[in-house]
């Protein structure tokens, strides 16, 4: 049923970055990634980190939906209620969550963002992150205010539904819990079938550029 | 990619409420271009009294109620997700507090999913007097840093496709204006009665030398958005829209 394929990009080196430098180390990989991705007849692509690394590099190069699951998680979290939560698993990737909002412009909407005590385990007993990602969730809506609530660790992946159900449980019926990736890969898709792609203006071509760094002849 | 239904599972259905008096043999061919696979689309408008336009808040007034009643009877009926068709997202939020099926309106979402694709959007909407519901609806979003302007075309919602030249020219100098005048980078189509028309317009606005402007048709992107949601099992806060079904009498 689905014909359009969304290819999820990952660095080689599997492992969410989990600061800045980290990032560094992987845009130009994933960016390089997306492009190849392009090349092999995907209809979009979806860059794999919550702190969408590469995104905007890959956007200046290439004509399919590129999008992040950062910024599509904060953006439906936004058309589902008032303010939104990121749960991070370590506190610098508090303030990556905050430079996100402020890039994308949704100070407006945005709630806190909470890093759960266990950091990012992977493989780690689920039951005990699920405990921890509940103790935030509610501090977030107690504290917070938030309304709407994103997983922003790949240690919580798969978990939105268990943690909705303990939130109801706990007294917090009703409040959505997004999970960023799958959220991406559909409306990546849609946005591929709407023959949607990010703006020019916003993402300027960088084909120029790439054929100067390459040593190829310039176009005209 | 990971289906998100198994094989065989009944198509998610979305059902669009037209906040306006349509013939009901308009609604049912209307639904065409929206299905595919795995979704279901029906196209339910209000009854006889309704207004025909809804560029004037007095006649929001009148038929607000009658759309969240739909809501609620679509609910009953079993459907998955309902969309409004109309930029004034009309009902949304009341809507929202009396059902748990996500309830969609076409401005909110595309205004959200132009804000994915670049830096600021603008809507062009048809009379002037629009403008001012588009600032409130982004004022009311929290979406002014994402916003360039509001736009008018200067043709009515009941004659918008009289001339459909003149429209698609319309849309495309308007667009252009917004390029050039107030930074837009994304256009959305400001009435749900454009929708169909944005590859002109597309190809329009790059013909006059802004290639990669994305033309966002609200209502057919809003539709796939809540079909999204349903089959990821979200839908909005309670939080936010507390359940009001208690104040329902009997």
């Amino acid at each position: 049923m689905n014909a359009t394929t969304v290819a999820v990009v990952a660095p080689a080196s599997a492992g969410e970055p989990r600061s800045s430098y980290e990032a560094a180390g992987i845009e130009l990989e994933i960016a390089d990634r997306v492009i190849r991705a392009r090349d092999e007849g995907v209809a979009a692509v979806v860059t794999w980190a919550m702190r969408d690394v590469g995104m905007t590099a890959a956007r200046e190069v290439v004509d399919i939906p590129v999008v992040g699951p950062g910024l599509a998680s904060m953006r439906v979290a936004a058309m589902l209620g008032r303010r939104f939560s990121v749960l991070v698993s370590s506190p610098g990737d508090i303030q990556a969550a905050e430079n996100q909002v402020a890039r994308y412009g949704l100070r407006d909407r945005f709630a806190s963002a909470r890093a759960i005590q266990g950091g990012a385990r992977n493989g780690d007993d689920r039951s005990e992150v699920l405990a921890e990602a509940l103790t935030e969730a509610v501090a977030a809506i107690e504290h917070d205010r938030a309304h709407v609530l994103i997983l922003g660790c790949p240690s919580m992946r798969g978990l939105a539904g268990r943690l909705r159900d303990r939130l109801a449980a706990a007294g917090y019926p009703g409040v959505p819990v997004v999970e960023p990736l799958p959220v991406a890969k559909r409306l990546a898709g849609i946005f591929a079938e709407l023959g949607l792609i990010h703006s020019r203006r916003t993402y300027p071509s960088a084909d120029e550029f790439i054929r100067q760094a390459r040593g190829l002849p310039l176009a005209d | 990619m990971e289906s998100p239904k198994p094989e065989g599972a009944a198509p998610t259905w979305v059902r669009v409420i037209v906040p306006l008096r349509v013939p009901s043999r308009v609604t049912e061919s209307a639904a065409a271009p929206f299905q595919r696979a795995g979704l279901r689309v029906d196209i339910q408008s209000v009854d006889e009294g309704g207004p025909t336009t809804l560029e004037c808040a007095y006649n929001v007034a009148r038929v607000e109620r009658e759309v969240v009643d739909k809501v609620m009877a679509a609910q009953d009926e079993g459907v998955d997700a309902v969309v409004t068709d109309c930029m004034r997202d009309v009902a949304i939020a009341t809507a929202r507090e009396m059902v748990d099926i996500p309830v969609l309106g076409p401005a909110e979402t595309s205004m959200h999913l132009a804000a994915m694709l670049g830096r600021r959007f603008s809507v062009l909407v048809t009379l002037p007097r629009s403008i001012e519901v588009v600032e409130d609806q982004v004022m009311w979003h929290g979406l002014t840093h994402s916003f360039a302007s509001a736009r008018a075309i200067g043709i009515g919602v009941e004659t918008l496709h009289d001339d459909v030249d003149l429209l698609v020219k319309r849309l495309t100098d308007e667009s252009v204006a917004a390029i050039t005048d107030d930074g837009a980078h994304v256009i959305i189509l400001g009435c749900t009665a454009m929708d169909g028309i944005g590859r002109m317009v597309g190809d329009g606005i790059a013909a006059a030398g802004h290639p990669g402007i994305p033309v966002i048709e609200p209502l057919s992107a809003t539709i796939r958005v809540a079909q999204l949601l349903s089959e990821l099992g979200l839908s909005q806060s309670r939080l936010t829209y507390p359940d009001s079904t208690g104040y329902l009498t009997a």
